[in-house]
């Protein structure tokens, strides 16, 4: 059979949208499921940092960590973090960076259990307490990362 | 400013947030006069609808008064009254070219959201949770709406609020659910619910030549109210719907069924709904399809059934065997409400309907979270909640 040139073209493919939109209208707040948790941690992330900052000796005390300097830098990465999750609209990345900080301060409790002179003790209770947190962090990090991933 | 927010399944608060802003040059900002519940809201409330946040703002019936356009704004100015389509449009992609409003390819920003959970994304809606845009709702002071060229209706001076405010959403969406049941003069529709959309149902139904109305609910204001527009009732807590359809038909059923309840159905002691229950109670389903499957058991062969009750998941056991076997057509869908509602405003001007006729409530904003509680367990003979802002 011969196709004559008056047999129509049968559309079978769906006709896209042409073009840009005229505009993008954004949502106008962003969905970021755990976003309340984030804020609270967010504070409790500054308190933290600045007693680690202004009282490190007082928290070396409490843990065991005899290392002021060392809590100082910790202060100021926790208050960083604080700030990051508090200024942000979805503050997926700076959950996963409190995650990280909560696995650098577990290793340095650890370390002060095994060479902590009488102090293994305290450093023990206030692991239990980062172990705590950090199971929040990383629940609040995944609940965040979670929404990043639906909006693709 | 003064908004009804989301905090939680059944917690609605009055809050304080900030005043919306222009974001985008095809923005406008409105100073609402009046706002309504929907029953759509209760899906919500319910906690219902997935993707919904602590602190979203309510509501997708508003209308009131322009207070700012943005520099691309053209057909509406400064003190222009109007009404707010619960869609949101951009009005140039493949879709809107089409009417289709509901379906815009672009207003939703959250659309690969929705398009892993639907396959394809819907047009973004006023308050309707982030799967469908994260857009702040109207029940609030004031309102930032997208595409301002496309969706906001101009009101004619002189036409009060609770006359025209349900052209943002319940009265094209009983005018569509009607058309799209494609009833032929002298048809028997039924039309299962008697809440606001249904009653718009019935009324449109009417106008588009049906010969037999029945509305099939338990409230007996809301049944008064169907009865009030010439539809016959039928109790479901009294008599069995199957039962009483074929009675009523002769055993033809329906020609044309509406299905205007949705995924929140009741029913007395049906196995089916008992089962929609129990996996509701443990968090298996979203969905209580009792009506949906009655409705389909119940059509004449050939019919049509329109559904413009909202469905949210994965409802199962729906008689799929039946809805083939008996060539049914299945119609559903958001509303297109910019497709409908100049025409619907002309009805209304013309003195054919007056639909406030199904207010029973209106109130301040600030008793907004206690009227979402009386709304949902349909007490004080509550219909339908206007709140003015």
């Amino acid at each position: 059979m011969t196709v004559t040139a008056d047999v129509p073209t049968r559309l079978t493919e769906p006709t896209p949208t042409q073009g840009p939109a005229p505009s993008h209208s954004p949502p106008d707040t962003r969905y970021a499921p755990g976003i309340g948790l984030a804020r609270g941690l967010g504070w409790f992330s500054i308190g933290l940092g600045l007693a680690e900052l202004l009282a490190p000796r007082a928290v070396g005390e409490l843990t065991g960590v005899r290392c002021p300097g060392l809590l100082q830098l910790y202060g100021l990465r926790e208050i960083a973090c604080g700030v990051g999750i508090l200024n942000s609209t979805r503050p997926t990345e700076w959950m996963w960076a409190r995650v990280a900080g909560d696995a650098l301060d577990l290793g340095t409790l650890g370390a002060a259990m095994v060479n902590g002179n009488g102090d293994s003790g305290r450093a023990c209770v206030a692991a239990a307490a980062v172990a705590g947190v950090t199971l929040l962090d990383v629940i609040c990090a995944t609940q965040l990362s979670a929404a990043a991933a639906l909006e693709g | 400013m003064k908004a009804l927010c989301w905090h939680g399944t059944e917690d609605v608060r009055v809050n304080n947030v900030p005043d919306p802003k222009i974001v985008d040059p095809t923005d406008a900002i409105v100073r609402i006069t009046s706002t309504a519940i929907c029953g759509s809201d209760l899906h919500l409330y319910d906690g219902f609808m997935p993707t919904m946040q602590e602190g979203d703002v309510l509501g997708h019936e508003p209308m009131g008064v322009v207070e700012e356009v943005g520099r691309d704004v053209k057909k509406i100015k400064k003190g222009d009254r109007v009404v707010i389509p619960f869609c949101i449009s951009c009005g140039s992609c493949w879709f809107c070219q089409k009417e289709l409003f509901s379906l815009c390819d672009n207003s939703n920003p959250n659309k690969e959201m929705a398009r892993k959970a639907m396959g394809h994304s819907p047009a973004g809606l006023f308050g309707y949770s982030h799967l469908l845009g994260g857009f702040s709702g109207g029940q609030a002071q004031y309102l930032r709406v997208p595409y301002a060229d496309v969706g906001p209706l101009k009101i004619p001076d002189g036409i009060p609020d609770e006359q025209v405010l349900f052209l943002s959403d319940i009265f094209p969406t009983g005018y569509m659910a009607a058309e799209q049941a494609e009833i032929e003069p002298g048809d028997t529709v039924a039309v299962w619910g008697c809440g606001p959309v249904a009653q718009f149902a019935i009324r449109s139904a009417w106008m588009l030549k049906a010969g037999r109305v029945i509305a099939i609910d338990r409230v007996p204001e809301r049944m008064k109210m169907a009865q009030d527009a010439k539809a016959e009732t039928i109790n479901f807590m009294e008599e069995d719907v199957y039962d009483k359809l074929m009675e009523m038909t002769k055993g033809r059923g329906p020609d044309r069924c509406i299905d205007a309840v949705g995924c929140e159905a009741h029913a007395r002691g049906a196995p089916d709904a008992i089962y929609d229950k129990v996996k509701s109670a443990v968090m298996m389903t979203t969905d209580r399809a009792h009506v949906l499957r009655e409705a389909i058991m119940c059509c004449r062969k050939g019919g049509t059934l329109s559904i413009p009750g909202v469905y949210v998941g994965f409802p199962d056991k729906v008689p799929m065997g039946a809805l083939m076997n008996k060539a049914l057509k299945v119609r559903t869908g958001q509303t297109h409400v910019q497709h409908y509602h100049h025409r619907l405003l002309q009805r209304i001007q013309a003195g054919e309907i007056d639909p406030s006729f199904v207010i029973t409530h209106q109130v301040p904003l600030v008793k907004g979270p206690e009227m979402y509680r009386t709304f949902r367990d349909k007490k004080d003979g509550c219909i339908k909640v206007v709140l003015k802002p």
